[in-house]
């Protein structure tokens, strides 16, 4: 792996942010909130009966049959209340909704009906029905509405990516930023590849075969170099190997929207949750994804100060997953899922959903979590109340004919009694 | 068996572009044959220096800081001695550097920019026989681009001899091989040291390697004689060698016999007597034909097409355009399934080709080179790369190249989707696995992964 140094360095604060160094500090003027809003995509297709178990449902434990959340040991999850229960690798988000910083909005789906990432994700991003449209997304959309001397059109959005995400293209003012290096794949590429080798070119196939052999004895070269660095970086903490660049970027985000005259809006995303195989929710592949999430978020938090109360990080997934295990202990393509409202700005400490349930004549199309909430719905509440964008801008151009779905209300906590407590 | 098209895009080419398989694939012989009649694609056309340019200013340069750090040892230095002792070394070690970085950076700029890769790939075989490697020492680093644009890109379609002649007397060879330091004992310098002696380095290479090959015919009087011819190419560079590319005062005159041939005492001229016999030698014919076939088509390859190539070579004089057309017009260079692994170098530009993505930093290219275990111009050995059907295999080596896929995905390539990526490239040739596979990635990163890292862009 290369550059290990540049990432080293960038951590320690140095050369990544001289551009927002060079940019004229611009003092805003405050009245009430300077909110900062971040969208983290989670690709792949959250599984969100692993990530907020309706444990509460009579008919949960006989869809997931073992793997089911169990109601105690190392395994069992954080109870949000006597329904829903949270995974076991989300203790940072278990801390929010205690301190009433989290929320999660269950049974919740983007207008998409069909079962393709790529559709899914391009219309969970550019906030239309058509997965055609890649000119701009709602994010971008939403931020060239915004006033032109308000801090968001001013300081613009901040991507941790190496182009616009479309979600944010529209947006007057953009800087996107990658931590250096090459990060590992992550197995699940890996195994994919093996099994197209397997199928397409068995010397290849024997090949990666001891390569990976190679690196089980040996460790990788991130692990090794990981070892060596754990002491410099607290914030890694139990993380794996690639948790480095998952790190990297958030940190980079949360400074970059922490800074008085940083961006506002910010993007990242996560992958590796398209959990066909082996998803056992704490050891299996799913587990060490969420712990991604949870890793993101904690260093978001940590790095922002301060700006945490008045943030809101939206967490998002292009679609959920069957609710039935698939043959080989993992879930395929479904439809609604878990949506997640994070941070200081958050009326959290609850679960919001209008349930559809698990019985077999509850599911939808027979096999998914029935959506019984608009995504686009939760985006408008928390754009209008937490930026200040009105149902007009909301219904015409955010989100384009949709004056007919409502935002939801009470999203955002009120910032008096927030200050108080502080 | 995979179809002609993609042949002449992978066996014959540097992976396929956009496009590219479905605007061949009436005729993917002669979209191939074409190509041998335009040579000036194998020509980097950017203004990166003449040899004499290059050696000057670095041998320049070598002067200043061997003076400067003589100063700053020498009792009684001042701190300014020393600070000019930095700067010079400093100067020195930018100007290497830069040098390598500008050179890598044009070489794989072309091969991704190319429309003839076939004529791409005839240069990184040639540039591979005549290896040189620029860990040997500064000065190699710093002409190693240029050995490539001079001694090897013009004559990739034409003489075997013209291009054998161009690679033993360039500097970079001469360093790399130590012939600069093979002073004749007879010499004017030799007799004035009275300890010189010749060094057989780069007349034994050239036997073996570069001409007859390992049983080509010659025996141990043969190399002390090549040798002793020769001694006086220093290449003009090194410190203390002289400045011209020839040094009479350390050629070892007289006649020496060479493969039964005796050439008689001309100084410089008797080298370019030599070189000729050795080009068109009966042995090299068969060596380089044998190379070519393993090289493009197979480690087993037929003996047929060997027989061919060989013959070709005899009958023109080791006319390589001729030598290019047997390999494409020979039903033999098309046969077989994919066997040879794509080396990493021609992996990553052909990564780049695909995916149009646009590497800003050469450094980059240099990391990921190395990375992936084919530091450009940078060999284990004088033999070159290892070029057996599954060189480059060995250890980690595709998950190094599965992380500068992805790193290539997330970072710099400019596609739309994966899906249509992969039909554009590869066309009705698309295998339906891999087609899944990109289809079912959770993403549009791993699918572009997964697309990049299939046997199309491996193996060839």
């Amino acid at each position: 792996m290369l550059d290990h140094l540049s990432r080293r360095n960038f951590l320690a604060g140095s050369a990544a942010f001289s551009a927002w160094a060079s940019i004229p500090k611009i003092a805003f003027a405050q009245s009430g909130r300077d909110p900062r809003f971040l969208v983290v995509i989670l690709r792949g297709a959250l599984d969100g009966l692993a990530a907020v178990a309706p444990t509460g449902d009579r008919h949960y434990e006989e869809v997931r049959d073992n793997f089911a959340m169990p109601h105690d040991g190392e395994h069992a999850g954080f109870a949000l209340n006597d329904f829903f229960t949270l995974n076991r690798r989300l203790p940072t988000l278990a801390d929010l909704y205690a301190n009433g910083e989290a929320l999660f909005v269950h049974a919740i789906h983007t207008p998409y009906r069909s079962r393709s990432h790529f559709e899914g994700q391009d219309i969970l991003e550019n906030g239309t029905t058509s997965d055609a449209h890649h000119a701009d997304g709602w994010l971008g959309r939403a931020m060239a509405q915004m006033p032109v001397d308000s801090m968001i059109a001013r300081a613009g959005g901040f991507a941790a990516a190496s182009a616009p995400p479309l979600v944010m293209r529209g947006a007057p003012n953009i800087v996107t930023w990658l931590p250096a290096g090459m990060p590992a794949a992550s197995d699940d590429t890996r195994a994919r590849l093996f099994s197209l080798y397997e199928h397409t070119d068995p010397v290849l196939a024997q090949a990666m075969a001891s390569g990976l052999r190679l690196e089980d004895v040996a460790g990788s070269e991130m692990e090794i170099n990981e070892q060596v660095n754990s002491t410099a970086m607290d914030m890694m903490g139990q993380a794996g190997g690639r948790g480095r660049q998952v790190v990297a970027a958030a940190t980079a985000a949360g400074r970059s929207l922490a800074a008085d005259d940083g961006a506002r809006i910010g993007f990242l995303d996560l992958s590796g949750f398209d959990t066909h195989r082996g998803q056992q929710l704490v050891d299996g592949r799913l587990g060490r994804t969420l712990s991604d999430l949870d890793l993101v978020i904690r260093t978001l938090k940590h790095s922002m100060g301060d700006t945490w109360r008045d943030t809101v990080v939206s967490v998002v997934t292009e679609f959920g997953r069957t609710v039935r295990m698939n043959g080989s202990q993992g879930t395929d393509h479904g439809t609604a899922t878990v949506a997640m409202l994070l941070g200081g700005a958050v009326a959290g400490g609850r679960v919001v959903a209008d349930w559809p349930g698990l019985a077999p004549s509850d599911l939808y199309e027979g096999r998914d979590l029935r959506p019984t909430m608009d995504l686009r719905g939760l985006l408008k509440g928390a754009l209008r109340d937490h930026l200040g964008l009105d149902n007009r801008q909301l219904g015409e151009v955010v989100f384009p004919d949709t004056m007919d779905v409502a935002p939801m209300e009470g999203l955002i906590a009120s910032v008096q009694p927030r200050a108080q407590l502080r | 068996m995979r179809p002609r098209a993609l042949t002449a895009l992978t066996r014959f080419g540097l992976g396929p572009r956009p496009g590219d398989y479905d605007a061949i694939k009436a005729d993917p012989v002669e979209y191939v044959r074409a190509q041998c009649f335009r040579p000036e694609s194998a020509l980097i056309t950017a203004d990166l220096g003449s040899t004499a340019q290059i050696g000057g200013t670095y041998r320049d340069m070598d002067e200043t800081f061997k003076v400067t750090r003589k100063a700053e040892a020498a009792k009684g230095a001042t701190d300014a001695d020393r600070a000019e002792a930095d700067r010079a070394r400093s100067t020195r070690r930018d100007f290497i550097q830069a040098s390598y970085l500008g050179e890598v950076e044009a070489r794989f700029d072309h091969a991704v920019a190319t429309n003839d890769p076939f004529i791409e790939r005839l240069v990184l075989f040639w540039s591979d026989h005549f290896t040189i490697e620029i860990a040997s020492s500064p000065v190699v680093r710093v002409l190693a681009g240029n050995f490539e644009r001079e001694a090897i890109r013009p004559y990739v379609l034409g003489y075997f001899s013209d291009m054998l002649a161009a690679a033993t007397t360039h500097p970079a060879m001469l360093i790399y091989l130590d012939n600069w330091r093979s002073v004749g004992p007879n010499s004017r310098i030799g007799r004035r040291r009275g300890t010189a002696s010749v060094n057989e380095n780069l007349a034994r290479e050239l036997l073996e390697l570069h001409t007859l090959g390992v049983n080509g015919g010659y025996t141990q009087e043969d190399v002390i004689a090549l040798a002793e011819t020769l001694t006086g190419w220093t290449g003009g560079v090194s410190r203390g060698a002289g400045n011209s590319l020839f040094d009479m005062r350390r050629h070892e005159t007289g006649p020496r016999t060479i493969l039964g041939k005796t050439y008689q005492s001309r100084g410089q001229l008797q080298l370019q007597e030599v070189l000729p016999d050795l080009a068109t030698h009966a042995s090299t014919a068969r060596h380089i034909a044998t190379k070519m076939a393993k090289y493009f088509v197979s480690d087993n390859a037929p003996e047929a097409l060997i027989e061919e190539l060989t013959d070709t070579f005899m009958v023109t004089g080791g006319d390589l355009r001729e030598m290019a057309l047997v390999l494409v017009e020979s039903d033999h260079g098309w046969a077989g399934e994919p066997s040879k692994t794509v080396p990493p170098y021609d992996f990553m530009v052909g990564a780049v080709r695909a995916t149009n993505a646009e590497i800003d930093d050469p450094r980059r290219i240099v990391n990921a080179a190395r990375a992936l275990a084919q530091l450009v111009w940078g060999p284990p050995s004088p033999a070159g790369w290892p070029s057996e059907d599954d060189a480059f295999l060995g250890g980690d080596a595709l998950l190094e190249r599965i992380d500068f896929a992805r790193e290539l995905a997330r970072r710099d390539a400019k596609i739309g989707r994966a899906q249509d990526l992969a039909k554009a490239l590869m066309g009705d040739a698309l295998d339906p696995f891999v087609a899944e596979a990109v289809d079912r990635a959770e993403d549009q990163q791993q699918a572009l992964v997964l697309l990049l890292m299939s046997p199309v862009f491996h193996r060839r």
